[in-house]
Parts: structure tokens; C-alpha cells; sequence
């Protein structure tokens, strides 16, 4: 147990680490060539300096549309389980309709993908009460399942309420990937930003699959990204402001 | 100088002995459901996805609360100068060191991974109020051990110095009871400077409401006798105690209305006509605050041990329901991701109406964890010298008009000596 929960931790950081490391050294850059942020010139340039950052266009998203949810779903082996004990699936990023509370007007209802904002000053990490919940050099924030005591409280805490217990075991058979572990019954989980695709160079599995283009991902400290160009104009919003946890996930078309 | 003579119980009856089968198979279930729980999945325990703090947590408040008003008891004859109350110091001290543990026991095994319970110790995160609470609680309870130690040690220097040290160590627990859930900025009925207050001052009212309970049917159940004055004079001390719990609760419930942010969750609690309404005005309210209030104030209930004994249950049922509006309006309610817009969700219940109630191993849990105070009291009782023969209030009298003699138990003077397994010193 000791040996898995070093393993995953060293494993975790080690990556935010040989991210940032394998940009800051011109000649690393080769090991992101195949595809994804390396291909799309989003490299970084130190560990500290990135922001890695999601901006969802709203307007793009077509409703009923759930390929993101699904996609998630498949790279990170959430289960699906059977009949009512689908109330217990996790949902690392989710379709939210939202409607504008205007009386008299039967306005469009708007579909937002949501998934954890990687904040800044993340509410999960500051009450998580053995640190499993920690945020790596490049500012991901990850749970180490491993450490975890299932207390519950980092997902009553977050304010996005993108935190998930993980109710019941995932069947051997829905584990596909296996890059990513099988989600362990009894611990709090979480979206990583697909944080092994990162390590590897690649997008996010959502952004990736999205159709229509509605989601960028990138580090926006890098002016060159299409996420800082997204951001410039001003417009792209976040989630609940007012709290200032400074999350890293932007809307647009809202 | 009175002489109090503490003597185990002897527990010999059969219903003792009954008693202690049936809360041994009860904390065995305990155990049981324990580890179907962890073996499972919190899914058989009733939680979901909107409500993962539950009926444990609710209990683990409440008893974390009734643990406080057993110490002040214990605490009032070594610290404060009231000596008469040394008396019940050991068994009031006994009390409080279980309800901890009972508390403990609650949260640990409601957590997902509760064969993880070391973790915390050693990876330590400062900024997390529970993260800290597990330093203080451990603390508490040897604390509490100790305490005890030194009284049944008849050890009165060390006695005293326990006692600061305990009282000192309770108003972390208490407050930073209160504190891990008046952090919680991201949701609006949680986040509140006056919870840690109000959580402080319910646990003091309910644990000394309990602690009389406890207290006299122990006595009555050993035919042992103890003088009615404790009660009529930690009835004044609970009185004001409810007075002030319910200002509090009831200026922040104000001060939450004016601020639009805060309106919709008062409204849900206080006007909707869901279940917190009525644990709000039904339990807590009426059944919790004004009716002990009223009791106690009566001129014709306030004296008679009966009524003190009621309005002391009345009040406890009255804080287990603010234990409830303490943990779960806060997750009923939506987390306005957008102010302004309305928000679903197909897959994940985002606002929907929301459900939740313990499945049958949650229950069996509650009621083993209470079972296991229960059955460690009537233990400890037997084992170890904690009940005083008898009971005897030396100084100082209530004024004439507060007593009614009821059972020609209350008597004057010093206290007789009865020959014990052990005695203690308390100046007249
Ligand atoms: S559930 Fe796990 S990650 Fe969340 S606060 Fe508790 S220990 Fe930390």
C-alpha cells in the first residue's frame, strides 16, 4: 500500500514535473511532436509558468450533444452501472442546461460543460485533511486516491460541486483504459484535465472529441495559444467570480 | 470537610446483566455494518451524489456537543470554585471521554476508507480545520483519560490542573467542531462566523440537559440518592444556556435574510414547507427552546425534578434537530453555478429535488455507536469507583422558594459516611 501510494504521488508530480521539464529543453520538445499541445505549438515554458487553462464556446454546443460526457467517461473508465444504480455514476465533466431566470421570455437554454476548474486557491485542497487533495508544480489539482480517507469533505467544499465520492467499485469490464487506474470505491475523484493525455503531450480526451470545436485547452501564460487568443477580448466568464478561487475553466457565448 | 465515598455498582441483576448482551450484540452490528460499508460502497448507506454528509455526521456533532456539557459538569467542582460538585465529577468526566469516543467512532466509520485512520496524523495539512481536529480530539480524549485517572487517584492537585487542561482543550473541540463546517465558503448555509459560537453554546445547553439525565437515572437505577439540588441549580445553568442558543440561532437566521445571497437558503429552511421547516420550528423551536424554557421558567415545573428531567429531553431532541439544519439544508440546497440562470442536468440531478434518507446498515451504525456508550458507561460503573454512594449538595441553598419537597430526599447538613472502596476530600 505504502509502495502504491509513493509510486502514484512520485508518479503524479513527476509528471507536472517532466511536462514543464521537457519544454524548458529546446530538444524535448520532439517528445510532444506526435500530437496535441506540442503540435499545435502550445509548449510550455517552466513548470511554474504554466495555466493550463479550457475555454468551452457555449454557442457552439449544440443541445442534447453529451460527446464530451461520454468521452470522459470512456478515457477515465467512469462506470455506467445498471438501472437505478445509475444514480451513482460519477461524472468528472458534465452537460448543464441553463436558462436565464428572465420572466416573460422563453430564452434558449444554453448547454455548459462542467468539469473541475483546476482553481487557483482550490477550496478542496485547503480542507482536505491528509492532503490528498494537492495541486502539482504546473498547477493541476489531483487527488491521490491512495491517500485519501473518504471523508467527504473536499466535495462538499468545492463550489462547483465537481467533486464525486465513487459509490461503488468499477466492473472489471469497464475498465478499458488502462492507462488510467480503475477508480477505487470509497475515495473522492475528480476531472484531471486528462492529466496522463497532458503528461504524454496530448489534449484532452474531451476537447478532442468535441465535434464542433467548443473546447480549447491550452496554457494561456503562452500569448501564441488559441486559449490566450480566446481570452483576450475580455468576454469568456467564469463560474461563480465572486467566490475568487480563481478557477481556470472560461465561457464563452454566455 | 465532607467526605464522598465512590463505590463501583455491583451488577449483579439480571437486567444488567441482559442489558449488557444486548448492547454488546448491538455494538457487534455496529462492527458488522462497518465493514459491509467498507467492503461495498457508500452506495448501501443511503448518501448519493447531493448529500455526502449524512445522518453520521449529524450524530458526530451532537455527540461532540454532548461531550462538552458532561465536562463542564465535571469541570464546575474543580475549577470554578464549586466544590459540592466534585461529587459527580468522575462519572460526569466518564461521560464525556465516551461521547468523544462515540463521536470519533461515528465520523471514522463513515468515511469511505476508515482502515486509512493514521493517515491523518502524519500527513498533516495545517490549513484543514479536520485535518487539525484530529490532533485535538486524540488530545481531548487522553486528556479526558487522565483526568479521570487523577480523580479516581483522589489526586486533587492534579485533578485541578486536568480539568484547566481539559476545559482548555474542550474549547478547541467544540470550536473547531464548529469551524469546519462555518468554513465552507463555496456554500452559502454553511459559510458563517457565528457557527463555531453557536455550535459551543448548544453543545454546553444539550450535554448538561443529558448529563442530568443520565445522572439521575444512574442514581435511581442503583438506588444510590442524590440530592435534587444538583438538578434545580444545573437547570438554572441550562436555562441561561437555552436563552443564549437560541439568540444566537435566531440573530444569524436574521442577519441571513437581509442578504440575497443567503435569502433563498433561509427561505427554503424557514417558509417552504419542507422537512427543515419543521424540524426548524416544530423541533428545534417549539420542542427544543420554548417548551424548556417555558418549563423552566414556571413557577410550578421549574422545582419539580420531573419537569427539569422532561424539559432536559425536550431540549436534547430540540438539538439534535439543529444538528440536522446544521448538516444537510446546506447540501439540499442548489449551488447557484451562474447567478441568474437556471441550471439541470439530465445525467447528474443538478436542480432536481433531492432525496435522501440512511438505508438499514446507516441506522445500524447510529444505533450501535449509542449502544457502545451505553454499554461502556454500564462497564466502567462496575469496574472502576465512579458513582459516589450518594449525592449530597453541601453548599450553597437555593433560596427557600425554589425548592418543593418531593420525596423527603433533600437534606440538610453534611453528608453521612457509608463505607466505600473509595473516598475523596471536598472542603464543607
Ligand atoms: S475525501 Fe479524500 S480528497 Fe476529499 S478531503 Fe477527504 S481525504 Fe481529502
Amino acid at each position: 500500500m505504502g509502495n502504491d501510494r509513493l509510486d502514484r504521488r512520485t508518479f503524479l508530480k513527476m509528471g507536472g514535473l517532466i511536462a514543464a521539464a521537457g519544454v524548458t529543453i529546446p530538444a524535448a520538445s520532439q517528445i510532444f511532436a506526435p500530437s496535441g499541445l506540442a503540435s499545435s505549438g502550445k509548449e510550455l515554458s517552466a513548470a511554474t509558468d504554466v495555466s493550463w487553462t479550457m475555454v468551452a464556446d457555449v454557442s457552439k454546443c449544440s443541445p442534447d450533444c453529451t460527446i464530451c460526457e461520454d468521452a470522459c467517461a470512456d478515457e477515465n473508465n467512469l462506470p455506467r452501472f445498471p438501472g437505478k444504480l445509475s444514480r451513482f455514476d460519477p461524472y468528472w465533466l458534465r452537460i448543464i442546461e441553463a436558462k436565464k431566470e428572465l420572466s416573460g421570455v422563453d430564452n434558449k437554454a444554453l448547454s455548459l460543460p462542467v468539469m473541475c476548474m483546476m482553481c487557483d486557491k482550490p477550496p478542496c485542497t485547503h480542507v482536505c485533511p491528509t492532503k490528498a487533495s494537492f495541486i502539482r508544480p504546473d498547477g493541476l489539482v489531483m487527488i491521490d486516491e491512495h491517500r485519501c480517507i473518504g471523508c467527504r469533505y473536499c466535495v462538499i467544499a468545492c463550489p462547483y460541486r465537481v467533486r464525486f465520492m465513487i459509490f461503488k467499485d468499477t466492473p472489471d469490464d469497464q475498465w478499458t483504459n488502462r492507462k488510467v487506474p480503475k477508480l477505487m470505491r470509497g475515495v473522492a475523484s475528480k476531472c484531471t484535465f486528462c492529466v496522463h493525455r497532458i503528461d504524454d503531450g496530448k489534449l484532452p480526451r474531451c476537447v478532442v472529441d468535441c465535434p464542433e470545436n467548443a473546447l480549447t485547452f491550452g496554457d494561456r501564460n503562452d500569448p501564441e495559444t488559441e486559449v490566450a487568443q480566446l481570452l483576450e477580448p475580455g468576454t469568456a466568464q467564469a463560474l461563480r467570480p465572486n467566490l475568487r478561487v480563481g478557477p481556470n475553466v472560461f465561457y464563452l457565448g454566455l | 470537610m465532607a467526605k464522598y465515598f465512590f463505590a463501583p455498582i455491583e451488577g449483579k441483576s439480571s437486567k444488567y446483566h441482559w442489558a449488557v448482551v444486548i448492547l454488546s450484540l448491538l455494538v457487534f452490528s455496529w462492527f458488522i455494518a462497518t465493514a459491509i460499508r467498507f467492503k461495498l460502497g457508500f452506495w448501501i448507506t443511503g448518501l448519493n451524489h447531493s448529500i455526502t454528509w449524512g445522518g453520521s455526521e449529524v450524530l458526530f456533532v451532537l455527540f461532540v456537543g454532548l461531550s462538552a456539557g458532561s465536562l463542564l459538569i465535571s469541570a464546575l467542582g474543580s475549577i470554578f470554585g464549586q466544590t459540592e460538585y466534585k461529587v459527580l465529577s468522575r462519572v460526569a468526566a466518564l461521560n464525556s471521554v465516551l461521547f468523544m469516543s462515540a463521536a470519533l467512532m461515528m465520523l471514522i466509520s463513515s468515511w469511505g476508507r476508515p482502515d486509512r485512520i493514521l493517515l491523518p496524523f502524519y500527513n498533516i495539512n495545517p490549513r484543514s480545520m479536520l485535518s487539525l481536529n484530529a490532533f485535538v480530539y486524540s488530545s481531548y480524549i487522553a486528556v479526558g483519560i487522565i483526568y479521570l485517572w487523577a480523580q479516581l487517584k483522589n489526586s486533587e492537585k492534579w485533578s485541578r490542573v486536568l480539568a484547566i487542561a481539559a476545559v482548555c482543550t474542550a474549547i478547541f473541540v467544540h470550536s473547531g467542531t464548529g469551524f469546519i463546517f462555518g468554513v465552507i465558503n463555496g456554500r452559502e448555509m454553511y459559510f458563517s462566523s457565528l457557527t463555531p459560537l453557536a455550535f459551543v453554546i448548544a453543545a454546553l445547553s444539550s450535554g448538561t440537559a443529558l448529563a442530568m439525565i443520565i445522572l439521575h437515572y444512574s442514581f435511581k437505577a442503583t438506588h444510590r440518592k442524590i440530592d435534587k439540588r444538583f438538578f434545580l441549580q444545573l437547570s438554572r445553568v441550562m436555562l441561561g444556556l437555552i436563552m443564549f442558543v437560541m439568540f444566537i440561532v435566531s440573530i444569524e437566521h436574521l442577519i441571513h435574510m437581509y442578504a440575497p445571497e443567503h435569502y433563498e437558503g433561509e427561505k427554503y429552511v424557514l417558509f417552504s414547507g419542507s422537512f427543515f421547516t419543521y424540524v426548524f420550528w416544530i423541533q428545534l423551536y417549539l420542542i427544543g427552546f420554548l417548551s424548556p424554557i417555558f418549563i423552566l421558567l414556571y413557577p410550578r415545573t421549574r422545582s419539580r425534578l420531573g419537569w427539569i428531567l422532561f424539559a432536559s429531553g425536550l431540549h436534547v431532541f430540540g438539538i439534535v434537530g439543529e444538528r440536522i439544519l446544521f448538516i444537510l439544508p446546506g447540501q439540499f440546497l442548489h449551488i447557484p453555478l451562474l447567478p441568474g440562470y437556471e441550471f439541470s442536468s439530465a445525467a447528474y440531478g443538478d436542480g432536481a429535488t433531492i432525496n435522501y434518507f440512511p438505508m438499514f446498515t446507516a441506522w445500524v451504525q447510529y444505533i450501535g455507536v449509542i449502544a457502545f456508550v451505553a454499554l461502556a458507561y454500564l462497564l466502567l460503573i462496575k469496574w472502576l469507583p465512579l458513582l459516589p454512594q450518594e449525592a449530597k449538595l453541601i453548599k450553597p441553598k437555593p433560596p427557600e422558594d425554589l425548592l418543593i419537597e418531593e420525596s423527603g430526599e433533600v437534606a440538610e447538613g453534611d453528608t453521612n459516611i457509608v463505607a466505600g472502596s473509595a473516598e475523596a476530600e471536598a472542603p464543607a
